[in-house]
């Protein structure tokens, strides 16, 4: 069963200068149930767009996405900005920054309070409850964002290259903690991402996208058992299915 | 901090210094510009001997403060509509930067007729002197508020007068208090020249022309200085305050 189906999109933008930039071309896309998609396409392609759409942060110029068992509007999406530092609110602490989409959804203050205890915990990051924001590190901060979007209890997750201002160690450890909160929740997750390293250590199916506007290229299947772990990356099948992706990816590379 | 109150007591006593060398050496006539130890003690006097400018400082300040508090209020709720609302934005724009530039004192006969001569046309001239500043910077806030955390509102699906309450005008935050801080030094001294036309017998300002009407020259400045201590104080508190409530500013 198909969660999230992208049929047909396109999306252009009017440009200041007059004309029409076209950034997305009848695009298709289904994602399952429970499935962890990545996006993976040259700089600039569409991708942030196209998570938008389905977002529904902004309409499609043509297409539709539609979601399985929900009506349009209804299906709850967990979005996670690229741009941590702003994406928080910096007058809220971390705490009440979680609890901010239960807030959306009408919880009441205990029931609020409990949500977002127990994501934090789950996230490793109680100790940081009562901190602001601009206190924590960059990989601390997206965490919180991460948080924030597992407490509004989402049908569906949506990431928009999360992890691309940190620094190595911190991504793996971040893409360590991502893994296994989905492998428990078991939520369909789109992510876009633009190292092949990340795409492969967390995606079921890499989507490679074409330069702008953006179509699907090739997907690829990611068949690396789960739990990937430290030994993963090492592995020859690792590298094999990164060679793939690059090999995908390399004529849209401008 | 122990640095900070030494560098800042250095620099009083220096200022004092060249003031008492300036009419030492007289170099300009005591009529205009008394030694700093007479003006000192007179104001010595008048605030623990006789205590007779208490009821000004009383005066100037509930002045002040009402005026200021009654702007801010109404700055802060225009602000939040012109920032908010394109339309109320266009269709007001000239008339807002028209009347915020009118000098708010040149009106004062206008309040007077208006209002009486009572504090209240006195309040009134504050008001519309703060209301401005106030409303420019709120505005501005509301316009400058991050998108990224309107869209994380919207990701949420939240209705729009949640976003305005919960995202957008805590973002507008910081600009509404640098709004609040030029606008209340700016109330002081408007309250000190309305207090120095007619129509009042309390005030310090009040107190700052009689005593230039009959040359009492030391009276003037220390009621002189006293306003600036009042405005010295007026600021530290809002610093006070304003590190509070918009603590994550510039972090």
């Amino acid at each position: 069963m198909h969660h999230i189906s992208v049929s047909n999109v396109s999306k252009s933008f009017a440009q200041p200068g007059g004309g029409e930039l076209e950034v997305v071309r009848r695009l298709n896309l289904d994602v399952a149930e429970g499935e962890f998609v990545a996006l993976f396409g040259p700089n600039g392609c569409g991708k942030t767009t196209l998570l938008h759409i389905i977002a529904g942060l902004e309409p499609p110029t043509s297409g539709t996405v539609s979601f399985a068992g929900k009506p349009k509007g209804e299906a709850r999406a967990g979005f996670v900005f690229q741009n941590y530092s702003e994406a928080l609110f910096p007058w809220r602490t971390v705490q009440a920054n979680v609890e901010f989409g239960p807030e959306c959804l009408g919880m009441d203050k205990p029931l609020r309070k409990q949500k977002a205890q127990a994501v934090l915990e789950e996230l490793g990051l109680l100790k940081f409850a009562n901190s602001f924001p601009y206190q924590l590190s960059g990989g601390m901060r997206q965490l919180t964002q991460i948080a924030r979007a597992f407490a509004y209890e989402p049908d569906h997750f949506l990431l928009d290259e999360p992890f691309s201002a940190l620094d190595y160690s911190m991504r793996l450890k971040m893409e360590d903690q991502l893994q296994r909160s989905w492998m428990e929740r078991g939520k369909t997750t789109v992510f876009v991402s633009h190292a092949v390293d990340e795409a492969v250590f967390l995606a079921d199916r890499i989507v490679v996208l074409t330069k702008r506007p953006a179509r699907v290229k090739k997907i690829i299947e990611v068949s690396l058992p789960r739990p990937r772990t430290m030994k993963t990356r090492k592995s020859r099948e690792f590298f094999a299915t990164c060679r793939k992706v690059i090999e995908a990816f390399e004529n849209e590379a401008q | 901090m122990a640095n900070k109150l030494l560098f800042n007591a250095a620099s009083v006593v220096l200022l004092l210094a060249a003031w008492h060398a300036v009419t030492a050496l007289g170099w300009i006539s005591p009529l205009f510009l008394p030694a700093p130890l007479e003006v000192m003690q007179t104001l010595w006097n008048q605030l623990v001997v006789t205590k007779e400018v208490w009821t000004d400082v009383a005066a100037t300040l509930w002045r002040t403060l009402a005026g200021y508090l009654l702007g801010a209020a109404v700055g802060v709720a225009g602000g939040i509509l012109l920032g908010y609302s394109a339309r109320a934005h266009d269709s007001l724009e000239f008339l807002m930067y028209f009347l915020g530039s009118l000098p708010a004192v040149a009106l004062f006969p206008l309040f007077l007729l208006v209002f009486g001569i009572g504090d209240e046309a006195k309040i009134a001239v504050t008001i519309w002197a703060s209301a401005f500043l106030v409303l420019l910077n709120t505005m501005y806030g509301v316009r400058n508020a991050s998108r990224l955390r309107q869209m994380v509102g919207r990701t949420m699906n939240i209705g729009r007068l949640r976003l305005l309450w919960k995202i957008i005008l805590p973002d507008a935050l910081p600009y509404v208090f640098a709004g609040l801080r030029i606008a209340l030094s700016f109330c002081l001294v408007v309250i000190i020249i309305t207090e120095m036309q007619l129509g009042t017998t309390i005030g310090l300002g009040n107190r700052i022309i009689n005593e230039q009407l009959v040359y009492h020259t030391p009276e003037m400045y220390a009621a002189i200085i006293l306003t600036g201590m009042l405005g010295y104080l007026l600021n530290r508190a809002f610093a006070g305050i304003e590190k509070r409530a918009v603590h994550w500013s510039g972090k």
